[in-house]
């Protein structure tokens, strides 16, 4: 709870954290906020640059471009939510059972994910993609995969660090199965690193998914996603630069917002980091 | 330390091999079946019993994966492409120098931006410098790479008309892609270069190279950063490594005919022979570069030799996990700081 008045002290953290919450009640309550459709088709204006009508004017099929881009924060930031808590989860999961049981297990869990990270995390996403299909979920799966076995290889650390810990012994004592001390005993005890690393991994993962889908893979058009909006975008960038520039610039927001809010987690979990 | 240099040698081999038989293993589970896709739907059941063991998909997984790995590492043939009935490998090397000179070139500018104003930084703790860093490092980390591409494309491209967009017609063509494909690591490695540089900087050996009159520059480049080096290096290699996932959307944005243009190809064709021959080729790019990190070490750092040849001398075998690279703390490594 010290990390959290901690944090709360933070201008900038905060100012993170209430950007991210912004934007996620833009999404929610897009009906409310602007009178068009996602998919609503305005005939007179294609292709118009900002406007009064349209404040971030419309795309080639004179779609609004705000609209789009406040349901998109729906695709968007679900996608980034779910990839990082899939990523984490299966971290904490595989990293827990390598770290409490050592040994063989251990071993081959380790040699996978020295495999694995040799290559590129954007590689491992590319391939799985093209082998599940493009899609929502499809992608999801392709990120979380993709950074998985960092996850993995931080989660173990931390296991190992509190392997010898006396209050482990004595869950034993009273009988405690494996799976109860694992994750009622150990994994409270040592959450901060990968809560830390799952807000940081939000924006990354939108960013991967964007460039999923400048390479004709992730999430295709003519979703609303942001990343797919701005890959969508880049065939009319001579004449109309604000189809690239507005994406980008929530891609880009959301991401700054959530750096700040983690260096301050950071700060708020471990102080002596704080240089 | 020749046997470490053996040592790690043969674990950078079996993490090559690893690496192809998880990429042939999670391509051969591809949907869909590449010989009708090959043939279209008019072809002949002959035609297609044919096709499909001039490809070798009629032999079991074991088998296919084995013809694989022998046509791969022993005679280095990749197969050949299936929409252009080239071999893989040679449609690679051909673009191999210019996505290397892309590579090299981004490291060079990293490395002689980013030091320089990571040092200077961390030696004005808490002045105008350093609030800046940190300030255009938050930025400039939180920013898409391609997107930054875009921007820069419209800005030199399409409204001042100083730059080419695409292609490669002379060196100016390599600014932009080099300039937007750096632009991360930049703030990275200046933030690890301030943070590594503070650790020493208040150190005993700092201020009696002070006392005895020395230069401060001297001070700076040769006390404190060759101690603060080690971080710096796993960031550089971690940086080569995100450059090598991201060529592949740059190549794609400023149509450069790189290795990563020719992957996008082939994932828009889906040519999978050349998709397999290119991740495997980026992979054991990688694991070797991970390897020169590691050695680079040892000569960095002697303290790091000498915990070597002492381990060794007392166990007469390598204590692998002392070898580990000392990552950043909390950072999540390796590729995935791309973005």
């Amino acid at each position: 709870m010290q990390a959290f008045r901690i944090l709360a002290k933070d201008k900038l953290a905060m100012l993170g954290l209430v950007v991210v919450v912004i934007l996620i009640l833009l999404s929610l309550f897009a009906p409310f906020i602007t009178v068009y459709g996602f998919d609503q088709i305005d005939i007179k204006n294609m292709n118009s640059g900002p406007t009064l009508q349209h404040i971030m004017g419309t795309d080639a099929l004179g779609r609004d471009i705000f609209t789009r881009l406040l349901y998109g924060g729906r695709w968007s930031l679900g996608l980034g939510l779910s990839a990082s808590i899939l990523s984490v989860a299966i971290g904490i999961v595989v990293g827990s059972v390598a770290g409490y049981f050592g040994g063989a297990t251990d071993n081959v869990i380790m040699r996978l994910c020295d495999i694995i990270q040799a290559i590129p995390a954007t590689m491992i996403s590319i391939i799985i993609s093209i082998s599940l299909g493009t899609g929502y979920v499809v992608t999801i799966f392709a990120l979380a995969l993709g950074s998985a076995s960092n996850n993995i290889r931080l989660m173990r650390g931390q296991v190992l660090s509190v392997r010898k810990e006396e209050y482990l012994e004595a869950a034993q004592c009273v009988n405690c199965s494996s799976v109860r001390i694992m994750f009622r005993h150990i994994m409270p005890n040592v959450m901060s690193p990968m809560i830390l690393t799952f807000t940081m991994s939000i924006g990354k993962m939108i960013m991967v998914a964007a460039g999923l889908s400048v390479i004709g893979l992730g999430v295709q058009p003519p979703n609303p996603e942001w990343g797919a909006m701005l890959s969508a975008g880049r065939n009319y960038i001579i004449h109309y630069p604000h189809l690239v520039i507005f994406p980008g610039l929530f891609i880009f927001v959301t991401g700054f917002a959530i750096n700040l809010l983690g260096d301050g987690l950071r700060d708020a979990i471990d102080p002596k980091l704080k240089k | 330390m020749g046997r470490y240099i053996l040592h790690r040698l043969l674990l950078t081999i079996l993490v090559v091999l690893g690496a192809a038989v998880v990429i042939f293993t999670i391509m051969h589970f591809v949907p869909g079946d590449p010989v009708e896709i090959l043939l279209g739907n008019d072809a002949t059941l002959e035609q297609y019993a044919a096709k499909r063991s001039e490809l070798g998909l009629d032999k079991p997984f074991l088998i296919q994966l084995w013809n694989f790995m022998y046509k791969a590492f022993l005679r280095l043939d990749l197969g050949a492409s299936w929409t252009r009935s080239t071999p893989v490998l040679a449609g690679m090397l051909e673009r191999l120098p210019r996505t290397f000179l892309l590579g090299i070139l981004s490291i060079i500018l990293t490395t002689v931006v980013a030091i320089p104003i990571g040092v200077n930084a961390a030696i004005h703790q808490n002045g105008l410098q350093d609030r800046g860093l940190i300030v255009a490092a938050m930025v400039f980390i939180s920013v898409p790479e391609f997107w930054l591409a875009l921007l820069l494309i419209i800005l030199f491209s399409l409204k001042l008309g100083w730059l080419p967009s695409f292609g490669i017609e002379s060196w100016k063509s390599y600014i932009l892609p080099v300039v937007s494909g750096s632009m991360a690591s930049i703030c990275t490695l200046a933030r690890q270069t301030r943070a590594s540089v503070l650790d020493v900087v208040h150190a005993d050996y700092i201020t009696t190279a002070r006392s005895k009159g020395m230069v401060e520059r001297d001070v700076i480049y040769g006390h404190m950063l060759p101690n603060a080096l080690i971080p710096i290096i796993t960031m550089i290699g971690m940086s080569f490594t995100a450059c090598v996932g991201g060529t592949v959307v740059m190549e794609q944005i400023f149509s450069f005919p790189g290795v990563g243009l020719y992957l996008s190809d082939a994932i828009s064709r889906r040519d999978y022979p050349v998709i397999r021959g290119c991740v495997v080729v980026m992979a054991a790019f990688t694991a070797i570069l991970m390897l020169f990190v590691d050695l680079a070490y040892g000569y960095v750092d002697p303290r790091i030799k000498a915990q070597y040849i002492s381990s060794s001398a007392k166990k007469g075998k390598v204590n692998e996990k002392r070898h580990r690279r000392p990552g950043p703390k909390h950072h999540s490594g390796h590729g995935n700081e791309s973005q």
